[in-house]
């Protein structure tokens, strides 16, 4: 009995693959990590500056979070949040583009951690999202130049003719049990509410006009409407992670994640979140799926180094 | 090459133990291993909002700063709506809506000091009102908006309501007073 758990669990976790359904995952966390970079620009000076609306100290005595935070503990002049900000823009395109891809994600990794702790009055679940995949990709055994990446092209013209990597699929199956756990636990803490019992949870977000595009809240006139969104919510967030875990049923549960993210994208008009739930779907495909992507890739003559 | 398998062995099962808390919270104790987990999880930097979603949908608050001068005129501080931004422009601009709402409700983990916050606020609004030379002496924090018409309340309509004038009108407004700081003579930009 333990030999049989044993063996699943090395067969689970410790199986060599070519990483290329994970290497599809970071380069989707590296373009929504860089998007999210991107859009927070108009905010940098106000939000994580000292000569913004909160210095760094005091931030810090405002907030207890006992997060390792490292470069803008002690403060946060605008140029030295510049620099930070612009050299994390450079490693969210480096890790998209596999150029030494563990060091990127490690440093990229401990960059963001920074400036999520900068400013907690910001930052959202999206991001947190973000910040975790990194982590994971962080522990992901890049060296040497895995699939689709600067490193494996030059890995390539150095030993023409090499076999691609191969490595244990761990940190893949680490990136699945974080998403299914995600949406297990939301549902789990979905059941502990009123409002998603009562039909509510939807209605009261349809008449938020700081969320809603114009328009969505005249849907308030049509109770039985958001009630019946409300419990689908509900049903698909139970569905979600079971489809995910049972790989046939997979396909259903990137159908349900694209309409769910893509309502709260849309609809709630909150982009980051609905991105990286996304992003984070590539990690679920099978080398084979993932391949197919890459056969895809490559008859539209996009370079695929290391596959 | 067995030894580092065993190794991530256990921090797997390290790692995903201390989540397991997080599925069922509906119970004290549960919720206080909850605490000892987040530990874990704020150290590493790997904490998840977990529950993102579930509880309320940020509510409608919208933050409206006014800085009080010697001579009694108000000069008003607004972030830009979210409300009144296209959809291209919300994509970035959602950042304030959640900022608002933060600092309105002190509703983050772990703000110790709610207040102390707000004092930075107003502090920071004082720096960004052009007052003309006057002497500002205090700034007020409101919370403006209107609460969504509950569920129950909507199925009591018989007629077709006009939600869109009504909850985006900003003369109907209501404001609510959360926080004031008087400003002394060394606060005083």
């Amino acid at each position: 009995m333990m030999e049989g758990l044993s063996s699943a669990w090395d067969r689970f976790f410790f199986t060599p693959q070519r990483m290329v359904a994970l290497a599809l995952c970071r380069i989707a966390t590296g373009v929504v990590t860089l998007y999210c970079l991107l859009l927070m620009l108009p905010l940098v000076e106000m939000f994580f500056t000292d000569d913004g609306w909160i210095t760094a100290s005091q931030h810090l005595a405002t907030v207890f979070r006992p997060d390792p935070t490292f470069f803008l503990i002690t403060g946060s002049p605008p140029a030295l949040v510049w620099a930070v900000w612009v050299g994390a823009i450079l490693l969210s395109v480096s890790l998209t583009v596999g150029y030494r891809t563990k060091a990127t994600a490690i440093i990229l990794y401990i960059v963001l951690l920074s400036i999520h702790e900068r400013d907690t009055f910001l930052i959202n679940g999206g991001d947190l999202v973000i910040r975790t995949l990194v982590f994971w990709l962080a522990l992901a055994p890049w060296g040497g130049g895995a699939a689709l990446s600067v490193d494996a092209w030059l890995r390539e013209r150095a030993e023409p003719g090499a076999a691609p990597l191969e490595a244990w699929g761990w940190v893949q199956r680490m990136i699945q049990i974080q998403i299914v756990m995600l949406y297990l636990i939301t549902f789990s803490w979905k059941l502990k509410f009123d409002r998603w019992h009562n039909g509510s949870a939807i209605h009261e977000s349809m008449g938020a006009v700081e969320f809603v595009p114009p328009g969505m809240e005249l849907l308030l006139n049509y109770p039985w409407l958001t009630a019946s969104l409300t419990w689908i919510v509900v049903v698909t967030q139970a569905l979600l992670p079971l489809c995910l875990i049972w790989r046939r049923a997979r396909p259903v549960a990137f159908l349900l994640g694209f309409l769910l993210h893509g309502w709260i994208i849309v609809f709630m008009r909150i982009p980051v979140f609905g991105l990286i739930m996304w992003a984070s779907y590539f990690a679920f495909l099978e080398e084979d799926q993932a391949d197919r992507i890459v056969g895809w890739l490559r008859r539209r003559g996009l370079p695929t180094p290391g596959t | 090459m067995e030894t580092r398998k065993k190794w991530i062995s256990r921090f797997i099962v390290w790692h995903w133990t201390l989540a397991l808390p997080w599925l069922f919270p509906f119970h004290d104790v549960i919720n206080a291993a909850r605490v000892f987990a987040d530990m874990y999880y704020f150290t590493t930097g790997t904490w998840q909002a977990w529950y993102m979603f579930a509880g309320a949908p940020l509510g409608s608050s919208h933050l409206v700063s006014d800085v009080e001068l010697a001579d009694g005129t108000r000069v008003r501080f607004e972030l830009p709506r979210v409300a009144e931004m296209g959809h291209l422009e919300a994509w970035w601009g959602y950042r304030y809506r959640e900022f608002e709402h933060r600092l309105i409700t002190g509703h983050r983990l772990h703000v110790v000091l709610p207040e102390r916050a707000m004092d930075d606020w107003a502090r920071f609004v004082t720096r960004k009102v052009d007052t003309g030379g006057r002497e500002p002496v205090r700034v007020i924090l409101s919370n403006c908006g209107l609460p969504t018409p509950t569920l129950d309340e909507t199925w009591a309509e018989t007629e077709w309501v006009d939600y869109t004038a009504r909850l985006r009108n900003p003369a109907l407004w209501e404001c609510e007073v959360f926080h004031t700081l008087e400003l002394t003579g060394e606060e005083s930009p």
